[in-house]
């Protein structure tokens, strides 16, 4: 079941457009990928889901609700949580208290403690919980804003380059993580420059260039499209090789 | 229609025009330049008129030879200077350390005028041209008017011309999109940010001198011809900081609205006339402040300041014990006007923490605290009263009844609200403009003019001390012990608010209301809510300030006092408006160090009393760097020299820049970096993100 759909959003900056057409859906318990170059549109794309960015045409849905006119903490009550590719936790907290935040803005009944304790098992800060946050290394932040996401207790998450940070090891287990919490029906979007992630545990993924989408569709099926090859090596491989 | 009149209002309101966009566009130029907004733009005017009067009139240089020596070398050299020492430093902090220099600058630079130009004579500055007029169309305009106009209108075409067709203003303009690229092709943003400061604090002196010496009616006063040259801050808002052209415009609008609310007397009403037309660029401040559209959220800033430990409630409530015991052996030694300022001290201690959510937890800025204390006082003195008081009625429930404490606390805290409920959308630097244009109206509209606190000159108004039956707080020791338990009490329940749900939202909504936005919170209601809470608290403070003397004036509530808003933040932190200590400290210098110098200048048979502000300014521009403050630097360093090495072992464990993250990790020489890591290290050294150049590029 789609819970986020992306429908025709265009964004400009000025006279550049960051945005154009752009389609995309999230399904419950599934892991979605969107990947494209540097500059792509990816992080935009993301501001214009969680409403820090105004589309200049276009809607989002969330959860069967257009929210395209909605404030973000709007959004963020419907089910929408997300990380950011540039770390926005809160550096003058600790672990504990950044996902105390969040857990105590969620009206769901839910002692915020005992929900904050959970996470910190989950994601595995347990040694970092009582630390504060801007003295912990960047990789680690990352969970700390991944965990801070799962507080909400949210159907859609959006996650822009959580991996960047960890080692390989850390990338395997956060993959592992990634797929538990599909499987518990979160509908996952990841930005991820580590395609190997992303072709490991997304069903489906979308390919944006230039603010275009210009392949979507699973794993497979992305590792042979032309034109994602185009876009990232400057022209296909089979043509001759050679890369832009 | 009187057209002659319509005629002479408008020559008058565009004299008064250009001079507001000649200082405004000064405004303008430093702000894009370095992105540093300068509260002290308008005392820099004010010290230039001064110090013009000093070559022109007592030293009896001629105009040309003052003019080119004031606004050719002493403008632009202290422009230059206050670039140099103070402004370069400060490119990289957070907006809250920025504000705070520049207030203190302000508070310091009148101190310094002050100094200077003792106010006890009267100082008159001739007009350029005295008796020269020319007549159009049957009225009469000075050669002065003349002169001002010319010189906005050329000010105008000579900045176009700068910015668009010579290299350094054009580099001036790509230093507002880039700091970085500008320096990489070969620009030297550094030099261009002082020369802008230059050419800033020259332009403020141009207006400072043409306010003073025109017919404006001011003349040379420190206070309030630093205020006028603040009117000319709506006009730079007009164009956003930004664009000069829209200032002319808003310069314009504001002369203009000005003039003709002056000229025509719109009502019969006396105190509309003489109270709030003088406050109407405030208002239209006020007004396009509101008008501004809603920024987009801010992101993370990447500051490390001090970690400052969080009492238990245990702890906070010994340590509250301690000063109410502390307050009663000074109340025991201290007698005299040294007993009223050591409590005055505590009563203003107890406005500043309320500062302490606001701005220490939360972030943000107010210039009106001392507002709130007024309105707080005013409660007080209405509500716990037997209902004599003069204006407005009275609702008094009897002398000293306690629960005027509780009135002001609610009244503070409900025009806290009011005033927040449309401005608090305003990010940093605006809602710091809104309060500021808020407190000084509310100083002239409202403090003033004798239907708050008593008619008359003095404005003066009797505020009763809380009694509580059994025990009297009739003598001045033991409202100095209760001044002090209610100090310990609200500082314990400050203290609990940060331990609690309510304190950690404040303190993530100051490190990214993005992130609290995107977690369902709400970031407005947030600001509303502490912004209320926190004048609520001021309220109290004013109240409580108010028994000290059982009497206050208008002036003591206004933006300058003494002890006035402005004064009360910077003071507010170099205490440390992290700490509940901070504030204690702060009260105590307000109010102590003046008695301090007066007393050596009586030793040493000289005034020393205005050096008292010179020192605020020193001290809020010295700690104003460190958001922690004196108590949070003091015991730092204390614990440091106890514990030496321990210390300074866990302090580089925890205090590792997260950049260890990334270099930290096994990774073998040689390995490519990824982009990811490659952006990840440019927002750590706090670069351009890769697509700011890509669209700074294509324009």
């Amino acid at each position: 079941m789609a819970v986020l759909e992306v429908d025709d959003v265009s964004v400009t900056f000025g006279g550049l457009a960051a945005l154009i057409g752009v389609d995309v859906v999230a399904e419950a318990g599934a892991v979605t990928g969107l990947i494209g170059p540097n500059g792509a549109g990816k992080t935009t794309l993301f501001n214009v889901i969680c409403g820090l960015q105004r589309a200049k045409r276009g809607h989002v849905v969330l959860d069967g609700r257009d929210v395209t006119g909605a404030r973000t903490f709007n959004r963020a009550r419907r089910g929408l949580a997300r990380t950011f590719q540039r770390l926005e936790v809160f550096g003058s907290l600790t672990t504990r208290e950044n996902l105390l935040v969040a857990a105590e803005m969620q009206r769901n009944g839910r002692d915020p403690h005992a929900v904050a304790q959970e996470i910190l098992s989950e994601v595995g800060l347990t040694e970092y919980a009582d630390v504060h946050v801007d003295s912990i290394p960047t990789g680690l932040a990352r969970l700390v804003e991944l965990g801070r996401a799962l507080a909400t207790d949210p159907k859609v998450l959006l996650l822009d380059e959580p991996s960047s940070g960890l080692d390989e090891a850390e990338t395997d287990a956060f993959g592992e993580l990634l797929l538990r919490l599909a499987e518990r029906g979160l509908a996952v979007l990841l930005v991820e420059h580590d395609v190997e992630l992303v072709m490991r545990v997304c069903s489906q993924i979308y390919v944006l260039d230039f603010g275009e989408i210009i392949a979507s569709g699973s794993p497979d099926e992305i590792r042979r499209s032309a034109a994602v090859q185009t876009a990232y090596l400057g022209s296909p491989l089979s043509a001759n090789g050679s890369g832009r | 229609m009187d057209w002659n009149k319509l005629l002479e209002l408008t020559i008058y309101g565009v004299a008064l025009a250009s001079i507001y966009a000649i200082a405004a566009s000064g405004l303008v130029v430093t702000y894009t330049t370095s992105g540093i907004f300068n509260f002290a733009h308008g005392a820099i005017g004010m010290l230039m008129a001064f110090a013009y009067w000093q070559v022109r009139v007592e030293w009896g240089w001629p105009t040309w030879l003052s003019l080119l020596v004031i606004l050719g070398f002493v403008a632009p050299l202290t422009g230059a200077a206050i670039e140099r020492v103070l402004i370069r430093n400060l490119r990289a902090a957070p907006l809250a350390v920025t504000l705070v220099v520049t207030a203190a600058l302000m508070v310091g630079l009148m101190g310094l005028a002050t100094v200077l130009w003792a106010p006890n004579r009267s100082r008159l500055l001739p007009g350029f041209y005295t008796g020269k007029t020319v007549t159009i169309a049957n009225t009469i305009v000075t050669y002065q008017q003349l002169i001002t106009i010319g010189l906005a209108v050329l000010l105008a075409i000579g900045l176009r011309s700068l910015f668009l067709w010579t290299r350094t203003g054009i580099a001036m303009r790509a230093v507002v999109d880039s700091r970085d690229l500008v320096a990489l092709n070969g620009g030297r943003p550094v030099m261009l940010s002082t020369l802008s400061w230059a050419l800033g604090a020259m332009l403020a002196g141009l207006a400072g001198i043409l306010l003073a010496s025109g017919p404006t009616g001011i003349g040379l006063a420190i206070e309030a011809l630093t205020l006028v040259v603040i009117n000319a801050y709506a006009a730079a808002l007009f164009g956003r900081l930004r664009s000069i052209a829209f200032t002319f415009v808003g310069a314009l609008v504001i002369g203009l609205v000005q003039q003709y609310s002056v000229g025509y007397n719109l009502t019969d009403n006396a105190f509309f006339n003489t109270q709030v037309v003088p406050v109407v660029p405030y208002l239209m401040l006020f007004v396009a402040l509101l008008l501004l559209p809603e920024g987009r959220l801010r992101g993370a800033q990447l500051v490390h300041a001090i970690k400052i430990r969080v009492p238990s409630l245990r702890t906070s409530i010994f340590w509250g014990g301690v000063l109410v015991l502390a307050g009663w052996v000074i109340s025991e030694l201290v007698t005299g006007t040294n007993l009223t300022a050591v409590s005055k001290g505590v009563a203003i201690g107890i406005i500043m923490l309320s500062l302490v959510p606001l701005t220490g937890y939360a972030g943000q800025i107010s210039l009106c605290q001392m507002t709130f204390a007024g309105v707080g006082a005013f409660a007080m003195s209405r509500i716990a009263s037997s209902g004599t008081t003069v204006g407005f009625g009275s609702l008094g429930i009897g002398n000293g009844n306690p629960l005027g404490l509780l009135a002001a606390f609610v009244l503070a805290a409900a025009v806290g609200a009011l005033i927040a409920l449309p401005a608090i959308r305003l990010q940093g630097l605006y809602l710091a403009l809104a309060t500021m244009a808020f407190a000084v109206i509310m100083s002239s509209a409202f403090f003033e003019g004798g239907a708050i606190f008593g008619a008359g000159s003095t404005d003066a108004g009797a505020v009763q001390r809380p009694h509580f039956g059994f025990v009297s707080l009739n003598s001045n020791a033991a409202y100095l012990v209760f001044l002090t338990f209610v100090f310990g009490l609200v500082a314990v329940g400050v203290l609990a608010l940060r331990r609690g749900p309510f304190g950690r939202r404040l303190l993530a909504l100051r490190d990214s209301p993005a992130a609290v936005a995107t977690l369902g919170g709400s970031p407005t209601r947030t600001k509303l809510l502490v912004f209320s809470l926190s004048a609520g608290l001021a309220g109290l403070g004013g109240a409580l300030y108010g028994g000290v003397d059982r009497n206050v004036t208008a002036g003591q509530f206004s933006l300058f006092g003494p002890p006035g808003s402005l004064s009360v933040f910077v003071l507010a932190v170099v205490g440390g408006v992290a700490t509940v200590s901070g504030p204690l400290l702060g009260g105590q210098l307000l109010m102590m160090t003046p008695v301090f110098f007066t007393w050596l200048g009586t030793k040493l048979k000289t005034d020393l009393t205005p050096y008292a502000q010179v020192l605020f300014g020193l001290a809020g521009i010295g700690l104003g760097r460190n958001p922690g403050g004196a108590v949070a630097e003091i015991s730092t360093r204390f614990r440091a020299l106890v514990m030496d090495r321990t210390v300074h072992e866990s302090e580089s464990e925890t205090h590792d820049p997260p950049i260890e993250g990334l270099l930290r990790r096994d990774v073998p020489l040689g390995a490519p970096i990824t982009p990811s890591q490659l952006q990840e290290l440019d927002a750590l050294l706090d670069l351009e993100e890769v697509s700011g150049i890509g669209r700074a590029g294509s324009r």
